[in-house]
């Protein structure tokens, strides 16, 4: 039972109840006191002591409860990372070929993990990134390495999951998240959400962050905290993004990360560029129970050339009104989904067997899910809900398979707005570095 | 603010009649939708255990009490034990999040002024449960009350918490609580009206423990109010 602290931080609470905490554990403070406030040593939030504070001049950390609280009252455990692993000399099963650019990003993801860099890998949506890290990750299995594959999304870890788990057919992978019922077991491989993270302390010696730039990670401090302390003190961090953020260029520009690009898609086309229809005051009109002529008119053409869709809309309350309006105007049965969906998981299903011709959804399909030979149309773009970033990932939707590695993207927009035109700068720029690749 | 439960941002506008009444502002605490999701008893309830129902009539579960025990103890609850308070006492209890004391300390401590009481007396939680929890989810919720801590828990009482027993393993549950013979002294409670408050009412076997305890000590009256039934 004693690896069930190897390289993690836990509370008593965490393990089983019949654990009996070996001799050699290490018993490590959970919070620290200051004069007005006190900071929890899991998450790093800073809180002020009149709101951390309990009857008897004990303090707990309010942020970071949903994984067991931190007070004063308990202590953290803990048993440094051995290393404990059967030893493995051909950990990759997997068969595939790379493309000569994909094979140069290997190489170089590579070199990273062997000399445990800090090290940001921009490769565009659909640019096979999952398959360029098997060579790196085999190689840091064979020296005995712990490793761990985290993303902010729950959807990425339980697509990556099997994908790997086929890839590394000898090893036993570890898969967290919030919503498992199954318990924590000691890996080499770990694939986890980044909010797990927070229970491992000095444990990896390379981590991979997948979609660094998505919601909650990108905004939230505790989390790249996590990352920060789940590493070993001389390991390595390789963050994966097809849209990076400002504090990641920023570090990049000052020397502190180093980047490699990854411009073209495995296939080798450039990113489908986006085309802006502007539309004033559709939401107006959508409360007349109308939406533009141009919107109807690209999807009546789509529907009856049997070309694919997904219609992006900004809000979840937008998705009823829209589907009645639809439903008139097409004469179609029309299906949305949306990220607190019952049927959530079916409906996805149902248009990745080609049961449906389209789905009308928010932004929770933006990323990791991969519907071949679709266009990608999205309603009220310059709503505040989309970042450049997910505009970027929903755009890249298009265009992702070999048989179909054109699509269009088709934005709707109430009126110009920076987050629109961010999106085409970052489409246009990653374009100009794979034309030169190209050629 | 974001609302203690869900997290989601609260706007708190002054209203005018605030402004006028030039009294101090109570700040939502909770969003507007996590507030509509608790029942508050305001309609007939069982004149024993408060329960809601159509009469004021005693209740079956009541009516075992009394012939059990001899007496009656007339319960008052704020609101209904619904899935919204269920997850309320799993947060604030379980998980521990303390904030949660303020969510309904107003409209509790409100109630309780109501009453007219000489000695308010919290339930006391064990030993364990402070080293654990460290608080106790009664006495957080009243903190602008003068209430004095007369019963403890027995030194040698078996610890199972009640929440994890069914119903015939709570009503077999032997006395649990002793008077704090300091306490008692400094405030003796003979002859004087007593008023018992607990977090959640489910069977009465809890309060009717801490109420026949303080009988013996010969009180005019002994009521109690928990937060939920």
């Amino acid at each position: 039972m004693e690896e069930l602290l190897y390289g993690r931080r836990l509370l008593r609470q965490e393990l089983p109840a019949e654990f009996v905490p070996p001799q050699q554990v290490e018993e490590m403070a959970t919070m620290t006191i200051q004069d007005h406030d006190v900071r929890c040593l899991r998450c790093n939030t800073v809180t002020n002591k009149t709101e951390a504070l309990l009857p008897r001049g004990q303090f707990f950390c309010p942020q970071c409860l949903t994984l067991g609280r931190v007070s004063t009252l308990a202590s953290f455990y803990h048993l440094p990372e051995p290393n404990q692993f059967p030893s493995d000399r051909q950990p990759l099963t997997w068969e595939g070929t790379l493309s000569p650019l994909q094979e140069a990003c290997a190489r170089e993801v590579d070199q990273c993990l062997a000399h445990h860099q800090e090290h940001l890998l921009w490769a565009v949506t659909g640019a096979g990134k999952t398959e360029m890290l098997f060579r790196a990750l085999a190689a840091a299995i064979r020296r005995g390495e712990r490793l761990a594959l985290a993303s902010p999304r729950v959807d990425v870890c339980l697509e990556l999951y099997p994908r790997l788990q086929r890839a590394f057919g000898h090893q036993q992978i570890c898969l967290l998240h919030g919503r498992q019922t199954e318990p924590y077991t000691y890996r080499q491989l770990t694939i986890c959400t980044t909010h797990q993270l927070l229970r491992f302390y000095h444990a990896f010696d390379n981590l991979i962050v997948d979609e660094v730039d998505a919601f909650p990670y990108a905004s939230n401090p505790q989390l790249y905290f996590a990352t920060q302390q789940a590493i070993k003190p001389d390991g390595g961090c390789l963050y994966l993004t097809a849209t990076p953020g400002k504090a990641l260029l920023q570090r990049v520009r000052r020397k502190q990360l180093t980047i490699s690009y990854l411009p073209l898609r495995y296939h080798g086309h450039l990113l489908p560029e986006i085309k802006v229809r502007l539309v004033p005051k559709w939401r107006t009109k959508l409360g007349r129970q109308r939406l533009p002529q141009s919107l109807i008119g690209a999807m009546k053409k789509r529907l009856n050339s049997h070309q694919r869709f997904l219609l992006f809309v900004p809000h979840v309350a937008d998705l009823a009104p829209i589907q009645t309006v639809l439903e008139r105007q097409l004469g179609i049965p029309v299906t949305t989904v949306h990220a607190a969906d019952d049927h959530r998981l079916a409906k996805v299903q149902a248009m990745r067997d080609e049961q449906i011709d389209f789905l009308v959804t928010t932004s929770i399909l933006e990323r990791g899910v991969t519907f071949p030979e679709i266009d990608v149309l999205v309603l009220g773009a310059d709503d505040a809900v989309f970042s450049t970033a997910a505009l970027v990932q929903i755009a890249g939707r298009a265009g992702r398979s070999v048989s179909r590695p054109t699509g269009d993207v088709l934005f709707w927009v109430g009126s110009a707005a920076q987050n629109v035109t961010g999106a085409q700068q970052q489409i246009k720029f990653v374009n100009r570095k794979g034309r030169r690749l190209q050629r | 603010m974001k609302c203690l439960l869900c997290g989601s941002g609260i706007k708190n506008e002054l209203t005018l009649k605030q402004l006028l009444a030039w009294q101090p502002v109570q700040d939502h605490q909770v969003c507007q939708v996590c507030w509509g999701r608790f029942e508050w008893i305001t309609g007939a309830a069982c004149r024993g255990c408060g329960h809601p129902q159509t009469t004021t009539e005693l209740c079956g579960q009541c009516q075992e009490w009394q012939q059990q025990t001899g007496f009656l103890l007339v319960n008052r609850s704020l609101l209904h034990y619904n899935e919204a308070l269920h997850d309320f006492m799993q947060q604030y209890k379980f998980v521990g999040d303390y904030r949660l004391r303020q969510v309904f300390a107003a409209p509790l401590q409100a109630m309780i002024a109501t009453v007219s009481a000489d000695v308010i007396v919290p339930i006391p939680v064990t030993p364990a449960t402070w080293k654990e929890r460290g608080f106790n989810q009664v006495t957080g919720m009243l903190s602008h009350c003068d209430w004095k801590p007369l019963i403890e828990t027995r030194a040698h009482h078996k610890q199972e918490r009640q929440s994890h027993k069914n119903r015939q393993e709570r009503l077999a549950t032997k006395q649990p609580f002793e008077m704090v013979g300091a306490a008692l002294a400094q405030t003796p409670i003979n002859g004087k009206r007593v008023l018992l408050v607990d977090d959640v009412y489910t069977t009465g076997r809890t309060l009717y423990h801490a109420a026949a305890l303080c009988r013996s000590y010969h009180p005019s009256q002994i009521e109690s109010i928990t937060l939920a039934r």
